[in-house]
């Protein structure tokens, strides 16, 4: 054993598990609210995942499978990163496949096929507070949600609508979680926000630099901050068509065609893509 | 090389990922005995609470125990998971192990949090005597099915709930008011599992209940 | 054959890391951590300071492994000290207890026991010297030499040149009645490492995140307070101290005697005689002393002095000193003024969370890049204005 000896089963030490496990269990009995955490340094930067990194570390065991994805791809460099870094300190078997595995740790997309029961979603949020923008000081922010006082995202879209004619939020549009609490589903785009309303699986949301963790458990209710002449509107995909697969209603990359000039689309969700491509190759 | 994981921290993983499924998808059943085995300790300190006991508390923790030995449990936890003792409305962690009316007024005191820390609601560990999924069975005083509905549950679950003292009174008073309330994780002799948040809406399966 | 994933970002990965080892080993020499230890000691204090974690030749080897650079050798160590098990918590240390190496005051001519100069850089031109280029290892046991035979010729009678158990400059201002006295506080402090920092903070969670703060961004602010940026508070030094500090632990073998209520903190019963002496530290401690008025307003109000307290791992003198200045600003909060903005202040200064969080800049962020241009793509279309015909 070397001097700085052999790390714990997935990396942090098992006080450091405790602590998150702790706080994770609140966390789901109080939907949406962001529950306070110390956060442990990782050897990976604050801002590039250490919040869903260590809500995955506290959970996994060696029977998971693991997907991480960034932007919708496993193999963002990101994506690859983290994988590898909990691969070397779990020995985990690791998967692009949603559907073979049991941990999903994300950054910035849900995925496109639906989650199951059995499968645990862990997106990483750069920012939960979905106030910070109205109200920069997180002691009045604390304050606000104790008091169920939201007026201030309800003025930052109305604002929007009066300058623009329609709500600007690109992605991470506010939600409203069991009818309680205002939540930043993090920077998913408004596609994905439908998806966290009476869902299969349990989502977990981390923030690390943030020190905060929060949750939305199956079955529960989310919706889209909105007004009643202006209802929730997703990304416009009408038209658009992947160039490899055909899919058509999803997510998707806008790709400059470098040779011709114009532009064509990609599934983002690319293991998706991938699945569909290859069951019409086993078909045609 | 990966490291290998020791035997306590696999069932202290394993134990929780039952906790997250449980709080998750309140009023499912979780068979903790797969992990931890079932029986009592040297102690007499039921092997599911031990271990639950062991997966969450710690030195940043605090406890108290109602029981039949509150003094000798409260070493045995403290010795092991380095947790402090507390009076039972200071407690993060409560521990009620005997079914008798000390343990409903005490539930009744249990800290509910604050508007800005909800989170320091309290995680109440019930010892139960059955736990099942509602089905009509051996008829006792105990035997409570109730419905249940709220985040996590799709619909309404049933379920019953053996325990002989009235949780359900203090559990509707302290979760009056959310976010604030109380956590309950209840676990019976053969390590089964069931854990109620406290989002989760207890009704009787006759009309009427709270 | 079925469609694969192209595995692009593995193999990027892969030949970057060796590209980053290509630069620091391009030059053909492997910095020896020895060396590093005893030449950079300027960068071993601050990376210690900054990550909190006191361990010279650990420091060194981050300082290697970054190729000297503050912020990757902070995230090392800061990553490394996450995955020691806390042991033991020492016990409440006495600051007079130190054994001195500098010690000053601006705020008086002479104090008892002396203005100790010590090892600084305050002295010195900052000129390049030459010789260091040429200095070699017989160069260097020669003066070391020299150094030995004129410190035992010098050795002082031992009254006149105690370094230990000096009196602070404080307690002087206390016995004269112009600062007010204050009872010890023992209870345990927060730890931020152990429970997230909450806004407003205790002033263990303030002074923690202070000493732990980027020494760049502590000193700047202390600057700023001082150039008047929040009303001014014409702090002087009353005594800055560079000091081996003793260490000890409560007995780890005594009986616990707390069954009852009252927690199982072992240092608050720790029986001082009973302990274990782990060793020193050198530390960098600083006590300002600043006048405020006096509370209870009648029309005349008197002033008293205050006291900002800045300690740091290792000799950081300008950290310590920056880190008082905040200290005593951020006891008169005023959210109009930044350096006595709490939030502001304690959020903002820590290496791994602030280079993070910059450098997060740089993941991909197409994702919401492509939703942002649908919403600004949706102001272009002709049915979203409709309000301005009518404006």
């Amino acid at each position: 054993m070397s001097r700085h000896g052999t790390y714990n089963f997935a990396f942090l030490d098992e006080g450091s598990k405790r602590e998150i496990r702790r706080a994770t269990l609140k966390a789901i009995a109080i939907p949406g609210y962001q529950v306070p955490f110390a956060s442990r340094e990782m050897p990976i930067a604050r801002g590039w995942g250490t919040g869903g990194l260590q809500l995955t570390l506290s959970l996994i065991g060696p029977d998971d499978t693991l997907k991480v994805i960034d932007q919708g791809t496993d193999e963002s460099v990101n994506a690859v990163n983290i994988k590898a870094l909990i691969r070397s300190t779990t020995g985990v078997t690791t998967s692009d496949d949603t559907a073979e595995a049991t941990l999903i740790q994300s950054r910035h997309r849900i995925p496109d096929k639906p989650l199951r029961p059995d499968q645990i979603l862990i997106l990483q949020v750069p920012i939960p507070e979905p106030l910070r923008f109205v109200e920069p000081r997180e002691e009045v922010t604390r304050r606000l949600h104790a008091e169920r006082d939201y007026t201030g995202a309800y003025v930052l879209l109305f604002e929007q609508i009066m300058r623009h004619g329609d709500v600007t939020t690109g992605a991470d549009h506010p939600v409203e979680v069991h009818d309680r609490y205002v939540m930043a589903p993090s920077p998913i785009p408004r596609i994905d926000n439908p998806k966290m309303d009476h869902g299969d699986a349990l989502i977990l949301l981390g923030a690390g630099r943030e020190k905060k963790i929060y949750a939305v458990p199956p079955h529960t209710r989310v919706t889209s901050l909105a007004f009643d002449d202006h209802p929730f509107r997703s990304e416009d995909v009408d038209g658009r068509t992947c160039e490899l697969c055909g899919a058509e209603g999803v997510f998707m990359d806008e790709i400059q065609d470098a040779q011709h000039g114009g532009t064509s689309f990609r599934c983002n969700d690319t293991s998706e893509c991938l699945a569909r491509m290859n069951a019409h190759a086993r078909t045609s | 090389m990966h490291p290998i994981p020791a035997d306590g921290v696999l069932q202290t993983q394993r134990c929780y990922r039952h906790l997250v499924d449980a709080m998750a998808r309140p009023g499912t059943l979780h068979e903790l005995g797969t992990v931890t085995g079932t029986g009592h300790d040297a102690h007499g300190l039921p092997i599911g609470i031990d271990v639950v006991a062991h997966t969450l508390l710690d030195a940043e923790t605090t406890f108290a125990v109602h029981g039949p030995d509150p003094r000798t449990v409260t070493r045995i936890l403290r010795e092991r998971t380095n947790a402090r003792p507390v009076a039972p409305s200071e407690a993060q962690f409560l521990f009620l192990l005997t079914p008798d009316t000390d343990a409903t007024r005490i539930l009744a005191t249990a800290p509910i949090g604050t508007l800005t820390a909800p989170h320091l609601g309290a995680t109440v560990i019930i010892d139960a005597q059955h736990l099942g999924d509602g089905e009509p069975g051996a008829a006792s005083p105990y035997r409570h099915a109730v419905h249940l509905d709220g985040p996590g549950i799709p619909g309404t679950r049933t379920v019953s709930i053996d325990v002989a003292f009235d949780w359900r009174t203090p559990r509707s008073e302290r979760n009056a008011t959310f976010p604030l309330g109380i956590d309950l994780i209840f676990i019976d002799p053969t390590a089964r599992m069931l854990a109620l948040p406290r989002t989760t809406r207890v009704t009787d399966t006759q009309a009427g209940g709270a | 054959m079925g469609y694969v994933a192209v595995k692009g970002g593995t193999d990027a990965i892969r030949a970057s890391t060796e590209r980053l080892r290509y630069e620091r080993l391009k030059h053909g020499v492997s910095l020896d951590v020895r060396q590093a230890r005893a030449g950079l000691r300027g960068l071993v204090d601050q990376v210690m300071s900054e990550a909190s974690l006191y361990d010279e030749p650990v420091a060194a080897h981050a300082i290697k492994q970054a190729e000297g650079s503050p912020e990757e050798a902070v995230f090392l160590l800061r990553a490394y000290r996450s995955t020691l098990p806390r042991l033991h918590t020492t016990v409440p240390i006495d600051g007079t207890s130190a054994r001195v190496e500098r010690r000053i005051s601006a705020a008086f001519k002479d104090v008892p026991g002396g203005q100790i100069l010590g090892a600084g850089y305050d002295y010195v031109h900052r000129l390049l010297d030459d010789t260091l280029m040429h200095e070699d290892e017989t160069d260097v046991r020669a003066w070391l030499e020299r150094w030995r035979d004129a410190s035992q010729a010098q050795a002082l009678p031992n009254d006149a040149g105690r370094l230990d158990g000096l009196p602070k400059v404080a307690d002087y201002l206390r016995a004269q009645g112009l600062m007010e006295p204050r009872e010890n506080d023992d209870t345990p402090p927060d730890d931020v490492t152990k429970r997230a920092l909450r806004i407003p903070a205790s002033r263990s969670e303030r002074l923690q995140v202070l000493t732990r703060g980027q020494t760049g961004t502590v000193t700047s602010l202390g600057y700023a307070s001082l150039r008047g940026y929040g009303p001014m508070l014409h702090p002087t030094v009353g005594e800055l101290r560079v000091a081996a500090l003793p260490l000890t632990i409560p007995n780890p073998l005594a009986s616990h005697e707390n069954e009852a209520v009252g927690g199982s903190d072992p240092t608050l019963h720790a029986d001082p005689d009973d302990g274990y002496y782990l060793g020193e530290i050198r530390i960098t401690e600083v006590e300002t002393v600043v006048p405020v008025q006096e509370p209870g307003g009648e029309e005349r109000q008197a002033l008293r002095f205050d006291l900002g307290y800045g300690a740091c791992f290792g000799q950081n003198e300008t950290k310590a000193i920056a880190m008082s200045l905040l200290d005593q600003c951020l006891e008169h909060p005023d959210s109009r003024h930044p350096t006595h903005d709490e939030e502001f202040i304690l959020m903002h200064v820590d290496s791994v969370e602030a280079t993070g969080f910059i450098s997060h800049l740089k993941l991909p962020h197409y994702v919401t890049f492509q939703s942002e241009l649908d919403a600004v793509r949706r102001t272009h279309q002709p049915d979203a204005v409709s309000g301005e015909e009518d404006a």
